[in-house]
C-alpha cells in the first residue's frame, strides 16, 4: 500500500511516500526547484518520490495533506473581521493565493498530478504530532507540538499509544510562542521563518542571566505564563494577526528603538534582546513539558513544530524537566508534516500497525557511481577515482588535516533542513582559522554563528557533556551540549562563544563511509571530530545533484569536492566558473 | 515580446483583484465586523488576564472516523 503525504503553501513544501508504513522517499521540494523555502505545490518533488519507488500517481493509494484549508481559512478571515477596518491591506495582498490554490487543494492535486483516488486531510497539528510520534522509537509518549500556527492550534499536549494520537489542550491563535520568537526575528533585522536559527546562535553573546538582563524582564511583560504551562501574549505588542509586519510600535518602544535593519550592526542592546527571547522561550517550555508529563504520567515525550528545532533548548529538555527519554524527528518543521500526513492516514486512518523507527535521515535522491561518472565525463570535469572505500577516507581524511575545505557528497540527500553527511562540507575542527577561512571561502555568513561538530556517537562523551545514552535526536543535528572545558581550546572551529556545540553524532550502521572518516580523521589528529556545515552558500537551499555540487565547489573555496568513489580538486578544473558571493543573500 | 505581454496582463490582473478584493473588505466584511461588534462577539481571543488560572484549551483532536478526514475543515 503505497500513501503520498504532501505539505505545501505555507512554507517549506515536501512530499513523503510511504510503502506499508514504510519511508521510502522524503524530500523538500526546494532542493530540486533551487528555491529557497518553496512554497509551491511540490511537483518535483513528488515526481521524485515515485520514481524512487517505481511507480505512477496510479499505484497510489491515497494521500495524506498536512492541513485542513477550510479551517484555517476561517482563522485568517476572523484575523480580519476582528481587526477591521486596518486589516485591509494584508486582506488585499492575502486573499489571491487562497482563492487561487490553497482553497482548491484537490483540484491542484488532480491536475498536477492526475490523481483521481482519495485525499485525506489531517489537521496541522495532528500532522506534526504523527511526525515525530509514529517514527519514534516509543510504544507511548506524549506528545508536545510548537510551531508558529496551523489551522488555529500553535501549541498542543496530548498522548501517542500504539497507532493512536489523540491532542487533548491547546494554545490557540493568536497566542504562539513560535510567532513570539519570530518577532524578534523580524525585529532584530532577520528573515521570518528562515533566520530564527540566527536569533538562537546570537542569544550567547548577550545577557544569559534572567537578573541582569534588562530586555528579558521587558518581554516578560508581553507573555503571560501559567504555572501550568499555558500562556497568552498581549497583543498590544504585536501586529502579526492584521498587518505584514509583525512587531507593533508598542514593542519598538518597550524595547527602546525601531526595527534593525539587515545592514545595521548588531550592538549589545539586541544581543541581550536575543538572549531574552532564548530565556523565555526556554522557561515557557519546560512550563509546558513539566504540564505535559504531570498530565500524562509518561516518561517519553516527543517534539515537533518549529520550535523544536531550536536546539539549544532541546540540550537541555531532560536535564530540566521530568522527562527521561526524548525524540525529535529530523525534519520537526513544517516541512515534516508530509511525513505526518502520510503515517496519520497510514497507521491511524487505515489503523495499520506501526512498523518503523526512524533511525536515520537519508531519505532523498541518490546517485549510483555510473551516474556520477557518466556526468563527470560528459562535463570533462578531471577527477581521481578511489580503488576503495578505504582510499578514500585516507585521502580525504589527509586532505582534512592539512585544513583544505572537501564538500562531501555521498549517498542520498538527508531529510530536513540539516547537512547529516550525505550533502556537507568538512573540515578540520583544530584549526584557529577555520571559521573565517569557511566563512570567507563558501558561506559568506554573519561571524557570530558558529558551525557544527560531527562526532562519532561513542565518541561524543568524551568531548561534550551530553545526555547519556546518546539520544538518538543527537544524530540529526538537533541538541546542543557544552563542550568539555578541556576540549574547548582545541575545537576553535566548532566552539560556541559560550562553549557549546551543536553536535551531530554519528552511528556507523547509519552511514559507515562518514562515520569510517571521522575515525581516520581522529586516528590522524587525536580528535575525531569534523566540522559539518550544509553543502550550499548563504541563500541557497542545501545542494541535491552532482551537478548542484560541481556547481556550488566552483563557485565558491571548497578546494575538493569528494563525490562517491570520485575526488574533484578545483585546482584542476576551470577557474572562476561563477562568484558564489554575488548571489549570497539571507 | 510575449513576455511582455505576459507581464502586463499580470500586472492588469493583480490591479483588477485589489480593487474587487477592497470592494469585498469594505462591503462584505466590514459589515460583520460591525455587527459582530455591536453584539460583543470575539473574532479572536485576546484575553491577557493575570488572574486567570490556566489558558489550556481542552481539545479532542485525532482518532476520529475515517470519513471526517475527507474534510478540508
Amino acid at each position: 500500500m503505497y500513501i503520498l503525504g504532501i505539505s505545501c503553501f505555507y512554507h517549506d513544501s515536501s512530499a513523503t511516500l510511504l510503502k506499508d508504513g514504510v519511508v521510502v522517499a522524503a524530500a523538500m521540494e526546494e532542493r530540486f526547484s533551487r528555491q529557497k523555502h518553496d512554497t509551491r505545490f511540490p511537483t518535483q518533488a513528488i515526481a521524485w518520490c515515485l520514481s524512487h519507488a517505481g511507480i505512477t500517481i496510479d499505484a497510489v493509494d491515497a494521500i495524506g495533506f498536512y492541513e485542513k484549508p477550510f479551517l484555517k481559512f476561517e482563522r485568517l478571515l476572523s484575523q480580519h473581521i476582528a481587526a477591521w477596518p486596518w486589516s485591509a491591506k494584508t486582506f488585499v495582498s492575502s486573499l489571491p493565493s487562497w482563492l487561487h490554490e490553497k482553497l482548491r487543494v484537490p483540484k491542484i492535486v488532480k491536475k498536477e498530478l492526475r490523481y483521481k483516488g482519495d485525499i485525506f486531510f489531517v489537521e496541522h497539528h495532528l500532522a506534526h504530532a504523527a511526525s515525530a510520534f509514529l517514527v519514534s522509537p516509543f510504544d507511548r509518549a506524549a506528545i508536545v507540538t510548537v510551531d508558529g500556527v496551523g489551522e488555529w492550534n500553535t501549541t498542543t499536549i496530548g498522548v501517542g499509544n500504539g497507532a493512536d494520537i489523540r491532542l487533548t489542550n491547546a494554545i490557540n491563535f493568536p497566542h504562539s510562542l513560535g510567532l513570539l520568537y519570530s518577532t524578534i526575528t523580524a525585529y532584530l533585522g532577520f528573515s521570518v521563518n528562515n533566520s530564527e536559527y540566527k536569533v538562537m546562535g546570537l542569544s550567547p553573546y548577550g545577557t544569559m542571566d534572567r537578573g541582569r538582563n534588562d530586555y528579558y524582564k521587558k518581554l516578560r511583560q508581553v507573555i503571560d505564563v501559567k504555572p501550568d504551562g499555558s500562556y497568552h501574549l498581549d497583543l498590544q505588542y504585536f501586529a502579526y494577526h492584521y498587518r505584514d509586519r509583525m512587531p507593533s510600535e508598542k514593542l519598538c518602544e518597550l524595547l527602546g528603538g525601531p526595527v534593525r535593519t539587515p545592514d545595521e550592526p548588531l550592538e549589545a542592546r539586541h544581543k541581550d534582546i536575543a538572549a531574552a527571547v532564548q530565556m523565555i522561550l526556554e522557561d515557557v517550555m519546560t512550563s509546558v513539558l513539566t504540564h505535559a508529563h504531570a498530565s500524562t504520567g509518561l516518561d517519553a515525550v516527543v517534539l515537533a513544530g518549529g520550535v523544536a528545532l531550536n536546539s539549544v533548548y532541546n540540550g537541555k529538555i531532560i536535564r530540566t524537566t521530568p522527562f527521561k527519554h526524548l525524540w525529535i524527528q529530523p525534519d520537526a518543521g513544517d516541512g515534516g508534516t508530509s511525513l505526518g500526513a502520510a503515517s496519520y492516514v497510514y497507521h491511524t486512518v487505515f489503523g495499520k500497525s506501526r512498523k518503523e523507527v526512524m533511525g536515520h535521515a537519508y531519505l532523498g535522491p541518490g546517485y549510483s557511481t555510473e551516474e556520477i561518472r557518466r556526468h563527470l565525463t560528459q562535463h570533462s570535469i578531471v577527477y581521481h577515482e578511489c580503488i576503495d572505500d578505504n582510499e578514500l577516507v585516507t585521502t580525504t581524511a589527509n586532505l582534512l588535516e592539512k585544513n583544505q575545505v572537501v564538500g562531501w557528497f555521498q549517498g542520498r540527500m538527508e531529510w530536513g533542513p540539516r547537512a547529516l553527511g550525505a550533502r556537507s562540507i568538512l573540515s578540520n575542527p583544530t584549526s584557529s582559522e577555520m571559521q573565517d577561512i569557511l566563512n570567507l571561502k563558501v558561506k559568506h555568513r554573519e561571524k557570530f554563528r558558529p558551525f557544527a561538530p560531527a562526532v562519532p556517537a561513542d565518541d561524543a562523551p568524551t568531548y561534550f557533556d551530553c545526555d547519556l545514552p546518546v539520544l538518538t535526536s543527537t544524530d540529526f543535528m538537533l541538541m546542543v551540549y557544552p563542550i568539555k572545558p578541556e576540549w574547548q581550546s582545541k575545537l576553535p572551529a566548532i566552539t560556541h562563544v559560550d562553549g557549546s556545540g551543536r553536535l551531530q553524532t554519528v552511528r556507523r550502521e547509519q552511514n559507515q563511509l562518514y562515520y569510517d572518516l571521522l575515525k581516520a580523521f581522529g586516528r590522524k589528529t587525536g580528535i575525531p571530530i569534523l566540522v559539518n556545515t550544509s553543502f550550499n552558500i548563504r541563500g541557497e537551499p542545501i545542494v541535491c545533484t552532482p551537478h548542484d555540487a560541481y556547481r556550488c565547489m566552483m563557485g565558491t573555496g571548497i578546494e575538493y569536492l569528494v563525490m562517491d568513489r570520485f575526488i574533484i580538486a578545483r585546482a584542476d578544473n576551470p577557474k572562476d566558473m561563477w562568484d558564489s558571493e554575488i548571489y549570497a543573500t539571507d | 515580446m510575449w513576455i511582455g505581454f505576459r507581464d502586463f496582463g499580470a500586472t492588469i490582473g493583480v490591479a483588477v483583484n485589489s480593487v474587487l478584493l477592497f470592494f469585498v473588505y469594505i462591503i462584505a466584511v466590514g459589515p460583520v465586523a460591525l455587527i459582530g461588534r455591536m453584539f460583543g462577539k470575539k473574532f479572536l481571543d485576546t484575553e491577557f488576564s493575570k488572574e486567570k488560572e490556566s489558558y489550556w484549551i481542552p481539545v479532542d483532536i485525532g482518532s476520529r472516523a475515517k470519513e471526517e478526514y475527507y474534510r478540508q475543515f
